[in-house]
């Protein structure tokens, strides 16, 4: 049963599953950075960037790819949208508050995807769904693989513009000290925005990709979110890095217990385990210490 | 003081009465409210006073009912024994709980308890052979003998009855509780953990002895539900129920003994009139809990507070 | 009489050592200053008594008992009580409620017994009523006015709020009270009815160590004065002694 095959194949397909939970965390990760709010709506982003993408793709016959990154625009102006009419009045209030009007918002907005998209089934439809590549003797679904390459690419994109613009520095300022930011003359509404922008952009491409591989439904945002939330805070807040490490752990242990146990239970004993860790450990591997 | 006990007697009087005047359907929401006060009075003390957010409340509502179930359905046992022992067992789930989870603060506690509601949800969904997965448990009505009259068969306006003499007793409990040191030492935990600490109070048996009270409450909330409504299944302990238990304290406000029965009230209320809604009854429900988190924090007692200018919470 | 005595305490933070071999002694019912420049050690050591962070070797005496390490509320049942560098109080609790809570650690309150109706209600009503003695005693004693009882700490001036976070500290019976810097943002007149404060707990048997950079003022006031520099205790001695220190003044008085 765990040939070094087959456990090779399981961590694969596990870094795989985790490149998805990584794009979702990553919006996350950096809305939290700079805005310093846990998002609850975020899932519903997602749902709702796939969605947008599924009309563009299905409805509309555009291609995939295309109706991705307009799927990706248009999620982010809802995301955006949210941030200036839910998130940014309880600037300043405990995080509680916050993750109470997340849910509310997350609710509000799947109900309303109930009532759009209705019980049918949806997919968007995608050429690489079908294929699969081969390589070093295992197997992977190109979609998958695809899903992967736009997770690492936005990944470096993020980093770069971290690391080398303008704009990435003063984010990293802002991460750090919003305070002395504003001082010093950033304009952390703008930044506020644009994070939120990029994590709604985010949230749709994996939530566009993932539909392909499976379907779109109203509820298909809810257990991602909430993986991706205890990715983030496994990872250590704010820390993309971290978040990057957590994300693929909690991807390979999920499919390893998907295998070994039941395939039932792998949600379950996944987060028992971030929990026990999320106990030991509460900041995150490469969280700060209070 | 005479006032306030003038108040309260015709409060008690009221429900009293009630049966007697309302339809049956509405006796049966008030009831239904009444273990939903009972539960939501057990999260007030948690994250009202202690200032501990739960997430996973509903999650510990389910263990209470999922172990009465069990006990009156595999073992024979009375109803009576069953949710005693339910809400023991619920609390000592929490005590060992607490050990670990109350380590964590803040947000940090918050996302623990999200993530542990959605454990034990999964396990309610999925440990089939003994939750009855996604069909969950159906559970037999109490049997009362009474001395004299013999065999009570335990209809509406008994549960009623028993509800709500439950909920004066819990609340009453509750009062005593709050007025006490430990209700003192309990809000000096929410205001400043560390300036607690360094003033005397044990922190750790204080946190500890609050969850396992909100536990007991929450298993007793859910023992009662399963009995009233014959039948236990998952979706009554999803993350859904825990976001509607805090959303009953904060529309209540929290912190104050009295916001539990407005909370439950408006939101059962509320529940009613946007069946009206169909479909946009979650949506619009959605909404509110943003609109309340947004402008109306302190909840309606918070409200009266501003028109009696008095303080109603701690 | 030695009240509190460490021996050999070292903490290091991150390899930085801010205390290094310190051993010192607080005597009953004296007034103790702790001086030194920023960065000396000095809440260190308040933090180290206290349990706030744990010393890597030494020991911490009180008693008879090392306290070091101990659980932050059983060392307040031992007779230590603090403040902090930085005011800390319930800002949004009546005073009444800031001090009731330093009491918390003289009473007798296990959660069977306040579950016990009657003897709760009985005794609920005499510890009432000697609660609200108690805290009025403690009110006078600091110099708050009777009628602020009921009133948020938070509308209170910084004079008074220092007073409710001496009242709380006192509420809980000490025999040692450890003040960091209790004179900050204090006018001249304010200062000298603090110092006064403190001169009449100690006259209430209770001895008090203090911190302060108010030179003239703890010079005025203390009865022995410690000397402290990256962590170590250079000098120990009388206020009058310290002053004529030629090494205390190339550290510190800067003469």
């Amino acid at each position: 049963m765990f040939t070094f095959e087959i456990i090779s194949q399981q961590v694969l397909n596990g870094l795989l599953t985790g490149a998805s939970y990584i794009l979702i965390a990553l919006g996350l990760t950096l809305i939290f950075g700079i805005y310093r709010m846990i998002n609850m709506a975020h899932g519903a982003v997602y749902m709702w960037g796939a969605y947008f993408c599924h009309v563009l793709a299905d409805s509309i016959g555009m291609n995939t790819y295309l109706a991705m990154a307009i799927a990706m625009v248009l999620a982010g102006l809802l995301s955006v949208g949210i941030e200036r009419t839910v998130f940014r009045p309880l600037k300043g209030c405990p995080d509680w508050v916050a993750l109470v009007a997340g849910l509310g918002l997350y609710y509000a907005l799947e109900n309303f995807g109930w009532i759009v998209l209705g019980p049918r089934e949806l997919h968007i439809h995608a050429l690489a769904t079908q294929e699969v590549v081969r390589f070093w003797g295992l197997y992977a679904n190109l979609q998958k693989v695809i899903l992967a390459g736009v997770c690492l690419a936005t990944l470096i994109g993020t980093m770069l513009v971290l690391k080398k613009t303008d704009m990435g520095r003063a984010m990293r300022a802002a991460s750090a000290d919003p305070e002395a930011a504003r001082l010093v003359g950033i304009n952390t509404e703008r930044m506020s925005m644009l994070v939120f922008f990029l994590g709604g952009a985010f949230a749709a491409a994996a939530g566009s990709l993932v539909g392909s591989l499976t379907s779109v439904a109203p509820g298909m945002g809810f257990r991602p979110m909430i993986i991706a939330f205890v990715i983030v805070v496994f990872g250590g807040m704010g820390s993309i890095m971290g978040t990057v490490v957590a994300g693929l752990l909690v991807g390979v242990l999920q499919n390893i217990l998907a295998y070994a146990v039941t395939p039932k239970f792998a949600y379950c004993f996944t987060m028992l385990s971030l929990l026990t860790i999320f106990i030991i450990r509460p900041t995150g591997i490469f969280g700060e210490d209070k | 003081m005479t006032r306030g006990k003038l108040v309260i007697g015709a409060v008690l009087l009221a429900y009293a009465v009630i049966p007697a005047f309302a339809p049956e359907n509405i006796v049966h929401l008030m009831t239904i409210t009444g273990i939903w006060i009972i539960i939501a009075s057990g999260l007030n003390l948690l994250t009202g006073y202690m200032g501990y957010v739960s997430f996973g409340h509903a999650g510990f509502v389910g263990i209470g009912a999922y172990t009465s179930a069990l006990l009156t359905l595999k073992f024979g046992v009375s109803f009576w024994t069953a949710a005693l022992a339910a809400s023991l067992f619920t609390a000592l789930f929490g005590l060992l709980l607490g050990v670990a989870i109350l380590r964590l603060s803040g947000i940090y506690f918050s996302i623990g308890t999200l993530i542990l509601g959605e454990i034990l949800y999964s396990i309610y969904y999925n440990w089939s052979p003994v939750t009855g997965g996604f069909m969950g448990l159906n559970v037999p009505p109490p049997e009362l003998s009474l001395p004299l009259m013999g065999g009570v068969s335990f209809e509406l306006l008994q549960w009623y009855y028993f509800i709500y003499l439950l909920v004066f007793l819990v609340v009453g409990g509750l009062k005593l509780l709050i007025d006490s040191h430990f209700g003192k030492e309990i809000i000096a935990i929410r205001e400043n953990e560390s300036l607690s600490q360094s003033l005397g109070v044990n922190i750790n048996q204080r946190k500890s002895q609050c969850l396992a009270i909100s536990c007991f409450l929450a298993g007793m909330g859910g023992a009662l539900f399963g009995a009233f409504m014959g039948h236990v299944d998952p979706d009554s302990f999803s993350i859904a129920g825990s976001t509607e238990f805090i959303t009953i304290i904060i529309i209540g406000g929290l912190a104050s003994l009295m916001g539990p029965f407005f909370g439950a009230y408006v939101l059962i209320t509320l529940s009613l009139y946007l069946e009206v809604l169909g479909k946009w009854r979650m949506v619009v429900y959605g909404l509110i809990i943003v609109f309340v988190m947004i402008y109306a924090r302190g909840g309606i007692v918070g409200f009266l507070e501003t028109i009696f200018k008095r303080e109603f919470r701690k | 009489m030695s009240l509190l005595k460490t021996t050999g305490i070292c903490k290091s933070f991150g390899g930085l050592a801010a205390i290094s071999n310190l051993s010192m002694e607080v005597h009953e019912q004296e007034i103790l200053a702790l001086i030194g420049p920023n960065g000396a050690g000095k809440t260190t050591l308040l933090n180290l008594i206290t349990n706030f962070t744990t010393p890597d070797s030494g020991s911490i005496i009180l008693a008879g008992q090392d306290i070091a390490g101990l659980a932050r509320h059983k060392i307040v049942k031992l007779g230590i009580a603090r403040t902090f560098q930085s005011l800390t109080v319930f800002e949004n609790l009546s005073v009444s409620d800031n001090i009731t809570i330093g009491h918390s650690s003289q009473v007798e309150s296990s959660l069977l017994d306040m579950l016990n109706i009657v003897a709760y209600l009985r005794g609920k009503k005499e510890h009432r009523h000697g609660l609200r003695e108690k805290i009025a005693e403690v009110m006078a004693f600091v110099g708050l006015d009777a009628g602020l009882a009921k009133e948020p700490v938070h509308v209170l001036a910084m004079i008074d709020k220092k007073r409710v976070a001496i009242a709380s500290a006192l509420a809980s019976g000490p025999s040692l009270l450890l003040l960091d810097e209790p004179l900050a943002g204090l006018n001249q007149s304010e200062a000298q009815e603090l110092l006064g404060l403190i001169r009449k707990a100690k006259g209430a048997g209770i001895a008090v160590l203090l911190i302060d950079h108010n030179l003239e003022a703890v010079m005025s006031i203390a009865e022995r004065v410690l000397v402290l520099n990256f962590g170590e205790l250079i000098k120990t001695g009388t206020p009058e002694e310290i002053i004529r220190s030629k090494r205390v003044s190339e550290v510190y008085l800067g003469k």
